[in-house]
């Protein structure tokens, strides 16, 4: 009774649908393009919630460094002058970090600090008083006194005489070779050569597209030019380098792209000679498309540009619904029963939807709002793929009572030719034998690569500019740090302090270079109190005779050295460079000590076993085991979508149906990992994600033989095999390493699991389609 | 802080290049006398410390060498021995016959100011400072004031007096917080050739080189 109401309805129903796509389009566009900007583009906000990542997206995406030289130096700074015009006609997202700014800000931070002064000390001056060696402070301040060429600043002997806060003041000046010319830039000398310098910080994160876009279209064109016009131009950030990066990913996929999709209409018209399947095919597409993004922005609100972009390639995979659905057109005998074809579908296609429908929202349980976002598109797309086959596919294609073209059929009677050789020649256990040796072979040889170095190599110009601009200025560019946290200011900065001597005895080990914590630059109380000992203990000894050498008898106010003023116990306004060394987050004060040049990485995690309460973070480390974490899940998630199909074909069929349905798909998959082992690949997590586009398809092509009529071409499976390896296989060509494991991935997991499932499951005797 | 010291530098070397360097227009009547990259100038100098609320000032004596267009060694003898070296490269003292830096930038501008000062291109370098002669036309002695443009200057100078014949005989530094240096140079010598290699000795010449 329902069957024979849907097929009643079934045009009102399939209107309704178009209507309801209709609608979802319209809104989809509304919420991508027009009234509201859902599309996201920070690439960050696809990584779960972490604060070690929006740390290191910070501090190494903050940096834009630009290094002009030129013979003559007024045309390295009018390209100087060019850059600065362009970011502001253009409302680049840099502001530059000018001297003068840099200047007022440590200016300020200093007159804030100078009534603090007694408790405020070197680190020299304080070693050298806490190993009562002041004699050379008095001399430097003798000096200071009568040399018109004062290194230190004014004399200012009433309030203090030993020039204990230009040494502080000074002490955090370490590296002095960056100069700055009569008009306020920077430049700096290198083997007699002149550089200027473009220094500035992102206004927007370096992982943004947006700011990649405007970069690329305003910037790059004109350091370009400047090339061009022999200006030597050096760039240092994480920008450029993501900049590079994501062109080089465009440009391949772009290019990849536009020839499989050649490629892929060419077949497809050689076959059929006709353009009907393209009707359907563009039709599920569309319908899958916007279903999927419509859900995506109804749950989340917002998309990312990466998941939008991935999961509509996923989605891509629909075109095979509508292959399997023309293939079945021809040599229909009752060209009235325009529901024949589905009938024929059933129960393949549903399953084939249920199996992939289940393996991608799994990844809905990874904790990545990214890939979160992908699993609701790609599932919900297929969901409106399966829709419209079922509503749409009786009315966009007319039946056919005769053969298939004769490439069609040239192709299908191979493949019966093969399935029979296979047959005669126990090709089965031949095949099954040598994948379990490859796979054996290569558990053998197996090992994994999370690392982000692997993934994201770094672009070898923008290498040595970092290592020039290394050789000529300190830069030091460091992502680990300790994190230090507690309830009070005063708590944090004596926990650092309490580190210090050990940080100390880590230099002279060599296994950092240095550190950089906001204690060096505001100690706690405790310290300026220990502080102020050392200095009033100086003053005794040493004041009375520094006078007396001066020949100076007139201070007798020692009120004004300000001895016992009150102690500094909040934190003043920080200069760019400091201010991220400290942050208040939920009422827990977070200190950062700056880790540089981290050696051996074992030797800090021994460190922080010895100091309970802090936490030694490596950004970069922390991404490989995001990668590594990643990894698994997906491990796990194909595993458990084979464990749901093995449910549904047992339930449906029996154990035997489900063991010969499953295990080609189990085989081309190990297959495919042994082969890349023998080879000396590092398996990755885009190998893996390879894999579980071949298990999804590859249950497709198990599920669509195995339901196959008696005497039904088996052309269905051979296109959507190629056509999907011309889609992604193709990758394989890319020389980015994600999207070239991806694609070898798929391109061997597809080959081998076509083959596999033909000469397993194609046995003419082995239907167990309708009869 | 360390601005002061460039400042301070800049100007001794602002004076002590009116003697070595083509100068302004206005100022190429003056009858100082240029001092060639081989030359080397000799000259002893005084100074006293005027520092705010201390009415005794502290004072110094020493000796100067000047290699044209290299630098300045500043010796001072009394009341304690110390040497300072002022090159392009920065400001350094002399610890154990071997210069230590003490800054070599600091403030950049004085630096190119000093570096185009050393060079022989003074024009350039005065650009930084408003010049006004003080002395009158075609005067046998001269005398000019500088004030610094620059803002950040202006906060630790508020200016500086020359004054010569030949050679420049004093300068008055007066400190933005209320200081004042009075140094006075004589005993002026010019030694070239081989004169000037008995003066300065191979170290001091290797100093000066860098």
């Amino acid at each position: 009774m329902a069957k024979v109401c849907i097929k009643k309805y079934h045009a009102h129903i399939a209107a309704l649908w178009l209507c309801c796509i209709l609608f979802l389009a319209a809104y989809c566009v509304d919420a991508l393009f027009l009234t509201s900007n859902k599309l996201e583009h920070n690439l960050l906000s696809l990584l779960p919630n972490n604060h070690h990542m929006e740390d290191i997206s910070q501090s190494i995406s903050g940096k834009v460094i630009i290094l002009l030289k030129h013979e003559n130096q007024d045309i390295a700074l009018n390209a100087l002058n060019q850059i600065r015009e362009k970011i502001k006609e253009n409302r680049l997202p840099i502001i530059e970090q000018s001297y003068e700014s840099m200047a007022e800000d440590y200016t300020t931070l200093f007159k804030s600090l100078y009534p603090y002064r007694a408790g405020l000390l070197s680190e020299n001056d304080r070693k050298g008083l806490l190993e009562g060696q002041s004699k050379e402070i008095v001399e430097q301040a003798m000096l200071e006194a009568i040399n018109s060429f004062s290194t230190l600043g004014p004399v200012n002997l009433h309030q203090d005489p030993f020039y204990l806060f230009p040494g502080y003041v000074t002490s955090f000046q370490k590296d002095q070779s960056i100069e700055i010319d009569e008009n306020g830039n920077l430049v700096v000398r290198h083997k007699d050569e002149l550089w200027t310098i473009f220094q500035g910080n992102l206004t927007n994160s370096a992982f943004s597209f947006k700011t990649q876009d405007a970069i690329s279209a305003n910037l790059m064109p004109l350091l370009a030019k400047f090339q061009h016009q022999g200006i030597h131009v050096s760039t240092i950030g994480a920008v450029f380098h993501a900049l590079k990066g994501s062109e080089q990913a465009k440009n391949e996929v772009s290019h990849i792209g536009v020839l499989s999709m050649l490629c892929i209409i060419g077949l497809l018209l050689l076959v059929f000679k006709s353009l009907a399947l393209f009707r359907i095919v563009a039709a599920i597409i569309i319908s899958a498309v916007v279903v999927g993004i419509a859900c995506c922005l109804l749950i989340f609100q917002q998309i990312h540009i990466l998941s939008l972009v991935f999961g509509c390639s996923l989605v891509g995979v629909c075109v095979d619904y509508a292959i399997h659905y023309y293939c079945k057109i021809y040599g229909v005998r009752n060209l009235d029963d325009r529901f024949d074809i589905l009938r024929k579908l059933t129960p393949a296609l549903p399953l084939a939807f249920l199996s992939s429908c289940v393996g991608y929202l799994l990844l809905v349980f990874v904790p990545f709002p990214g890939v979160q976002q992908m699993a609701i598109l790609t599932s919900t797309g297929l969901l409106g793929a399966f829709v419209s086959v079922y509503l749409w596919g009786p009315y966009l294609v007319r039946m056919n009572n005769q053969k298939l073209p004769i490439v069609g059929e040239k192709i299908n009677s191979l493949l019966h030719h093969m399935i029979n050789f296979g047959l005669k020649v126990k090709l089965n256990s031949l095949l099954t034998i040598t994948m379990m040796i490859v796979f054996s072979i290569g558990m053998a040889k197996i090992h994994f690569e999370d690392r982000l170095q692997y993934f994201q190599p770094l672009n070898d110009r923008l290498k040595n500019d970092e290592e020039l601009f290394k050789s000529m200025v300190s830069y030091d560019h460091s992502f680990q740090y300790i994190k230090v946290q507690d309830a009070s200011l005063e708590s944090v900065l004596q926990r650092i302090e309490s580190l210090m001597p050990d940080l100390e005895r880590l230099k002279l080990q060599n296994t950092i270079s240095g550190y950089r914590s906001i204690a060096s630059l505001i100690p706690s109380e405790r310290r300026q109190q220990e502080n102020r000992i050392l200095v009033k203990t100086l003053y005794q000894e040493n004041l009375q005779s520094l006078l007396d050498k001066l020949n100076i008898n007139e201070i007798s106010n020692a009120s004004s050295f300000d001895l016992n003023g009150p102690l500094l116990a909040t934190l003043p306004d920080l200069p760019e460079g400091w201010r991220d060394l400290i942050q208040v987050k939920e009422n827990l004060i977070i200190a950062k000590i700056v880790l540089m040049n981290v050696q051996d990485p074992l030797v800090m995690v021994d460190f922080i076993k010895k100091h309970p309460n802090i936490q030694y973070v490596d950004p970069v480390n922390e991404y490989a085991e995001l990668f590594s974490f990643y990894r698994h899940i997906i491990t796990a998630a194909i595993i458990l979508v084979l464990g749901i199909m093995a449910v549904l074909v047992s339930f449906y069929k029996n154990v035997k149906m489900m063991i010969e349905i499953i295990s080609p798909i189990i085989l081309s998959m190990m297959f495919t990992i042994g082969l890349l082992s023998c080879f000396g690949f590092p398996l990755t997590l885009f190998h893996i994600l390879g894999l579980m586009l071949v298990q999804t398809l590859g249950i497709d092509y198990a599920l669509f033989l195995y339901w196959k009529e008696k005497g039904s071409n088996l052309l269905a499976n051979a296109l959507t095999a190629i056509t999907t390896i011309l889609s992604f296989g193709f990758l394989t060509f890319s020389s980015s390493p994600a999207i070239h494991d991806f694609g070898l991935s798929v391109f061997i997991g597809i080959l081998t699991c076509f083959f596999i499932t033909t000469f397993f499951i194609g046995k003419p005797m082995q239907t167990g389609g309708l009869k | 802080m360390k601005n002061l010291n460039f400042v301070i530098a800049t100007l001794f070397f602002l004076c002590l290049s009116f003697v070595t360097s083509p100068v302004y227009s206005s100022l190429s009547h003056f009858g100082h006398m240029k001092i060639n990259e081989d030359t080397l100038l000799k000259a002893t100098f005084k100074q006293q410390r005027f520092l705010q609320g201390i009415t005794r000032p502290i004072l110094s004596n020493g000796e100067m060498l000047l290699l044209g267009n290299k630098g300045i060694i500043w010796e001072t003898k009394n009341p304690f021995s110390n040497r300072m070296l002022i090159t392009h490269r920065g400001v350094y003292r002399i610890v154990n016959k071997k210069p230590r830096i003490v800054s070599k930038t600091g403030n950049n501008v004085i630096m190119s100011l000093i570096s185009k000062i050393l060079n022989g291109s003074l024009t350039d370098g005065v650009k930084a400072f408003n010049v006004n002669i003080l002395s009158r036309p075609n005067a046998k002695r001269w005398k000019i004031e500088l004030t610094p443009k620059d803002k950040k200057m202006q906060s630790f100078v508020n200016n500086i007096k020359i004054e010569g014949v030949k050679f420049v005989q004093s300068i008055v530094i007066q400190h933005a917080n209320g200081g004042k240096d009075i140094i006075t140079m004589e005993n002026h010598a010019i030694y070239v050739g081989e004169e000037r290699d008995k003066i300065l000795s191979p170290e001091q010449e290797r100093w000066l080189n860098g």
